[in-house]
């Protein structure tokens, strides 16, 4: 049975999860204002005192003020959020740093390049997600957290790791069902906390609103590897004369002794490999590097 | 608006939700909703609404019933044969 956990560490548990925890980018400065937001969103919903008859014109007033500071987080404030949540969730144990996957890939290895990412605990991971799946997609009522959670996660860009196109479709029609039903879902659910570059990126993003639904599939991906979550690697082996089977396991081999976490799964008539919390494809390719042909396989992100 | 419950509130109900019952089994939604729509995991609906609810303690029992059994290697026509001709509260 799952722990129970506040708005912050479960949004902590999925929006961390696979992020840098070294280095920037700019997926993980949108993670990072998810968690300074969800700070913001407890002291405004989730205490004691909030809990009862709601002033909803001073709540809005409340969450634009507190959101325009989320956009304008100092780096250092960002930072000590960052290390408060990861201490907290690895000393409850679901939360470990392990190598990024990103090290595996051919260009990052050969330059002896160190990437570490944190990991959220599978169970964790899945107990938040998977509660939240549960309660948006059945008809019943929606619960604060709930909407909460999905507004996070819509904000920080990780809904397609979560939900796929059509169910996306179905939340965005539940939404704004129950936005006209509740005004204060409907509060929560304009409030916008994107900034500079990614603002750009959405306004464009929102005329083709299917492309981000599924970054790899439309290629979206391609215009904003910036603001993906997870990268597509490439790495070096042995293709001609092989089989997937074994081209699978030469994969899981090397990764298992790196640290990470992975497992073959079937789906349908394709095998896929769940490394740490997501899905990869395996792609046999061949890449040039100045002249010389390498061969190996690409891992690339499956969504749902 | 409506709260999300404290797992001590859920355990102390007599039914719970699908959303409710991933947290307390740790299955994935779209699991229990196979079995439901299999017919392997009993539920009353409500009249006024559409919301399906579970009888927490049989539907526990039930999931880690199932679990175990594919575990084993059973398939679903074989769990569904067996579960049909088990009471609720013997599957467990």
């Amino acid at each position: 049975m799952g722990k129970e956990y506040t708005l912050s560490q479960q949004y902590g548990i999925v929006g961390l999860d696979g992020m840098d925890c070294v280095h920037g980018s700019m997926a993980k400065r949108a993670a990072l204002r998810g968690l300074a937001a969800a700070a913001l969103l407890e002291k405004l919903l989730f205490t004691d005192e909030t809990d009862g008859e709601r002033d909803l014109v001073k709540l809005e007033a409340g969450l634009s003020a507190g959101l325009e500071e989320v956009r304008h987080i100092k780096k250092k404030t960002a930072k000590m959020l960052e290390k408060e949540m990861a201490n907290l969730l690895q000393a409850d144990g679901v939360m470990e740093i392990v190598p990024d996957l990103l090290g595996s890939d051919l260009d990052y290895e050969t330059a002896g390049i160190d990437l570490k990412v944190y990991r959220s605990d599978n169970n964790a991971w899945l107990s938040v997600t998977e509660s939240i799946r549960g309660e948006i997609l059945e008809e019943g009522p929606v619960t604060l957290e709930c909407v909460s959670l999905l507004w996070l996660f819509r904000e920080n860009g990780c809904m397609h790791e979560i939900f796929s196109v059509r169910e996306q479709q179905q939340i965005q029609s539940r939404m704004q069902e129950l936005s006209l039903s509740d005004s204060l879902y409907g509060i929560i659910w304009k409030q916008e906390f994107h900034k500079g570059l990614e603002l750009g990126a959405k306004a464009f993003l929102r005329g083709k609103r299917k492309l981000f639904q599924n970054p790899y599939l439309e290629g979206v991906n391609l215009l904003f590897p910036f603001l993906d979550r997870r990268q597509s690697i490439f790495m070096e082996q042995v293709i001609v004369g092989t089989s997937v089977e074994q081209r699978r396991e030469a994969v899981k081999t090397t990764l298992l002794q790196k640290g990470h976490c992975v497992e073959a799964i079937k789906n349908g008539t394709e095998t896929l490999l769940q490394i740490d919390n997501m899905y990869y494809r395996i792609w046999p390719k061949t890449i040039t590097v100045g002249r010389v042909p390498v061969q190996g396989v690409s891992l690339m992100p499956v969504y749902r | 608006m409506s709260r999300q419950r404290s797992l001590e509130k859920i355990l102390a109900s007599e039914y719970v939700s699908i959303g409710e019952l991933t947290r307390l089994t740790g299955c994935r939604y779209s699991t229990l909703k196979y079995y439901t729509e299999e017919g392997m995991l009993p539920f009353e609906q409500a009249e006024e609404n559409l919301t399906r609810r579970y009888r927490r303690e049989e539907s526990v029992q039930r999931i880690e019933f199932i679990r175990l059994r594919r575990q084993e290697g059973m398939s679903v026509p074989e769990l569904k044969k067996i579960l049909q001709s088990l009471p609720d509260s013997q599957s467990g």
